[in-house]
């Protein structure tokens, strides 16, 4: 699950802001400090302090203890490495791991340990360390909140099924420089599971993972100033490629408004501004540099599939078609339409947006079939981290089918106890921002309460396919099915959007929120 | 030690049993709990359980309670369970930035507002007094976020005289930044603060320029204004007094918005961030540290005042 930063500023807010702007620039005086721009000129400053502006600071650092997707976007790839890392793009590289091999029969996974690796402190990385970092995910009894990517150790005695993803069995050494991973059935997602915050390793016998951290990765943790920046530094004994900064300073700043003035006044070099409207109003800026990345941010409006009156596929199927994706999207200034769980990154991603596509006057014919002629109230369960425009635009829709729905707005961890623990919602909106996580439609205990044999059919022949191709049919089939049963409907998937100065570049463009790699940044001096 | 201040002291000890209570378990009245909050989204009841077991938030409240004020009574105001920083260190890195900006903004406050609520009773017939009153309306009602927001517009994006929000990342080592930082958010925050005690020292004056004594003293030959100035400011300025020490004591933690506005790592945004973690055992030290100072410093108060003015020694 994201969370988002608060988002306090309302659109009157916004608007009287960019006017204020407006007027302003009419007046004259040019509001830059004379910077033109100047992408590819400078000379590369290998002193550089790069301040990223993001909104979510993580609340702990313990990768192995904490959910957040905050804590992988800060240490993961720049800190903690695991044997197999990923880039913006999806693209799955060597990383600790030089080399390594699958058997035939996919349950055996021998990787070669990179040679003179060490963590910060100087060790040498070995063999030990990534047995004992993988192992603790795996162990009966662990408290890692990744570990369903690993193991269904934990879940496999509760859920009876093959909801939980992997897989590993146990994590050996059989020869120093060798690990081996032995998977109790085959797991075609393995490998892209170890890029995973499930799959960092950590110092073997480290402490105080919640405040500090030492891995290595090409920085090394500096300082965390709780409430406004966390700071890393570069490791110049990296084995690979040295950063080309000397300093990223990851800053928080929750309120948009603020994020925005932040990068105007260049307090930030790369800001993450929630809010598309101002940031198109860094379009024309020669200034800055905006971009648009994708994301796994699927914005989920999940139905309470085991209770009346949305166990009713048509009911359900309604309510999609009384939502008009487009213009949410219009209305929301960002986002692409999909028509299931699937983003278009994934292999198995296939065009699903014909699946009930709008279509009020059958929404209604739908309603009376299912025996509302008069139409229904719902509530809408909705974390506060969220825009409220959304919920608000999908009540104003459904209206006009005869859905009255009551938007329902608390805090996050309120979201948790009533909507995911308890399943004490109708409907319900969050973004499921977690790569993969088609899974959720085969788990039965899962918050939507979706219980068909034939999904988790589906699911696990995905996941123990012998080959790429089999696994992306039967992830796609699964995706179509669920679809053309509603199980939920997929409002709108995330862009990432990000201004940056003119001048800074190789920073990640995709999918930040949960990996933001700031060892290819340049910057350059003006 | 009289009676009348052991008795001050004994309701002092009271006040903060009696608080210590109510914070705590008003906390766990929230819905969701650390342990989820931990556990994220993917993680399975049985783990969320466990991590409950090892934070030993599954313990009896009573339980949670005395281990918790067992700590307190040796000096361990408790510890946040996500990353294990103690309550009470925080808090005073926090009031490093919350400090000086509440008492800057209280006292810029107090400068602007007290004397012009003062002005605008004694005036209050006349034109100039009217639009003072207007004014200090305006000043409530227009939310303070605007005004820190258009504050950083004018002054931070577009003349560039001073930084659009932040603390520096050396704090006070670096005075300079740190003041300069910290210059629009006191004075947004002493706009409002001004307009209140504005609105408090022109009530408080109106009802003492009713009093007898004002009578007199215009009766020995004193015009209004030498009487208000004489004998009226002094006794105006006791409810303005403990109104600005409520003011003061509140804003410790209630600059959130402020600091929001102006993404300053302070107090009120750290209790915020907190109760959204549902991290309690840190957010319940944490108020209670507060509230023990403030109890403390009533009670210092009350002991000043005890010795300094002779009737409230006479037994009652």
């Amino acid at each position: 699950m994201r969370r988002f930063g608060r988002r306090r500023g309302s659109l009157v807010l916004t608007a009287i802001v960019a006017v204020a702007g407006l007027v302003l620039a009419a007046c004259g005086s040019s509001t830059s400090g004379g910077g033109t721009a100047s992408s590819g000129g400078g000379q590369i400053d290998r002193d550089a302090t790069v301040t990223i502006g993001e909104s979510l600071e993580p609340g702990t650092l313990d990768i192995t203890r904490g959910a957040g997707v905050a804590i992988a976007q800060v240490l993961q790839n720049n800190v903690y490495q695991g044997l197999l890392e990923r880039d913006d793009k999806g693209t799955i590289t060597l990383a600790l791991a030089s080399s390594y091999r699958v058997s035939t029969d996919g349950l055996t996974y021998t990787f070669t340990l990179r040679d003179g690796v060490r963590f910060h402190d100087g060790r040498v990385l070995a063999a030990a360390d990534v047995v004992a970092s993988l192992g603790a995910v795996i162990a009966p009894g662990s408290t890692n909140p990744n570990a369903a990517n690993l193991s269904s150790v934990a879940s496999v005695a509760s859920v009876a099924s093959v909801a939980s993803v992997a897989s590993v069995a146990s994590v050996t050494s059989p020869s120093p420089g060798t690990v081996v991973l032995k998977l109790r059935n085959r797991d075609t997602n393995l490998p892209f599971w170890l890029t995973t915050a499930a799959g960092v390793v950590l110092r073997r016998g480290a402490t105080r993972l919640d405040a500090t951290a030492d891995g290595t990765g090409p920085f090394r943790f500096d300082s965390w100033k709780h409430g406004d920046s966390i700071t890393l530094v570069r490791n110049d004994s990296y084995w690979g490629a040295k950063a080309s900064v000397a300093r990223v300073v990851f800053r928080y700043i929750t309120d948009v408004n603020a994020q925005n003035s932040a990068v105007r006044t260049g307090q930030v070099d790369i800001g993450t501004i929630l809010d598309p409207e101002l940031v198109n109003s860094y379009r024309t800026n020669r200034d800055f540099v905006v971009t648009r990345g994708a994301t796994t941010d699927k914005f989920t409006l999940g139905f309470n599939t085991a209770k009346a009156p949305l166990s009713d596929e048509r009911v359900r199927h309604a309510i999609r078609q009384g939502i008009d994706k487009d213009a949410l999207i219009r209305a929301y200034g960002q986002g692409i339409r999909i028509g299931g769980d699937v983003p278009p990154s994934d292999p198995w991603y296939e065009d699903l947006t014909s699946i009930d596509r709008y279509d009020p006057a059958n929404a209604k014919k739908l309603l009376v079939q299912a025996g509302h002629p008069d139409g229904i109230s719902l509530t809408v369960t909705i974390p506060n981290i969220y825009p409220t425009s959304i919920p608000e635009f999908i009540a104003s829709d459904l209206k006009k089918i005869g859905v009255t729905l009551t938007i329902r707005t608390v805090e996050f961890p309120t979201w948790l106890a009533d909507v995911f623990r308890n399943h004490n919602y109708e409907l319900s909106i969050v973004d499921h921002a977690e790569p993969r996580d088609l899974g959720n439609y085969a788990n039965p205990r899962y918050y939507w309460g979706y219980d068909d044999p034939r999904a988790q059919a589906l699911y696990k022949a995905g996941v123990q396919a012998s080959s790429d191709a089999e696994r992306d049919r039967g992830f796609r089939e699964l995706a179509r099915f669920v679809s053309e049963r509603a199980v939920s409907d997929w409002l709108l998937l995330g862009q990432a959007l990000q201004v940056a100065r003119t001048g800074v570049s190789g920073y990640p463009v995709n999918g930040v929120t949960s990996l933001y790699d700031a060892s290819r940044i340049v910057v350059r001096r003006a | 030690m009289t009676p009348v201040l052991a008795r001050r002291f004994a309701l002092l000890v009271a006040s903060l049993v009696v608080s210590s209570i109510g914070v705590f378990l008003l906390l766990r009245l929230l819905p969701g709990n650390v342990a989820q909050v931990l556990a994220g989204a993917r993680a399975s009841p049985e783990q969320v359980a466990r991590i409950s077991h090892q934070l030993g938030t599954d313990r009896p409240l009573a339980a949670q309670y005395l281990s918790w004020i067992g700590g307190v009574l040796r000096g361990d105001f408790g510890r946040s369970a996500l990353n294990g920083v103690s309550a009470a260190g925080e808090l005073g890195q926090k009031l490093q930035v919350t400090g000086p900006l509440v008492g800057a903004a209280t006292l810029l406050a107090a400068l602007v507002g007290i004397p012009l609520g003062i002005l605008a009773a004694a005036r209050h017939r006349t034109p100039d007094g009217l639009a003072l009153s207007v004014l200090a309306q305006l000043g409530i009602a227009v939310p303070s976020f605007w005004v820190g927001l258009m504050g950083v517009t004018l002054f931070a994006v577009h003349w560039q005289w001073l930084p659009a929000g932040g603390f520096p990342r050396e704090g006070w080592a670096e005075p300079g930044a740190a003041v300069r930082s910290l210059v629009l958010p006191v004075v947004t925050l002493a706009l409002f603060e001004a307009a209140v005690l504005l609105r408090f020292a022109r009530s408080a004056t109106l009802e003492v320029l009713h009093a007898d004594y004002i009578r007199t003293a215009r009766a020995k030959g004193l015009t209004r204004g030498q009487a208000l100035l004489r004998h009226g400011v002094r006794a105006a300025s006791l409810p303005v007094l403990s109104i600005l020490g409520i003011e003061f004591a509140s804003l410790l933690l209630g600059a959130v918005v402020i600091e929001n506005v102006f993404s300053l790592p302070g107090a009120g945004q750290m209790l915020v961030t907190d109760v959204g973690n549902r991290d309690l055992v840190k957010v319940q030290g944490t108020v209670l540290l507060v509230t023990a100072v403030v109890l403390v410093v009533g009670f210092l108060v009350d002991v000043g005042h005890h010795l300094l003015d002779p009737r409230l020694r006479e037994p009652r």
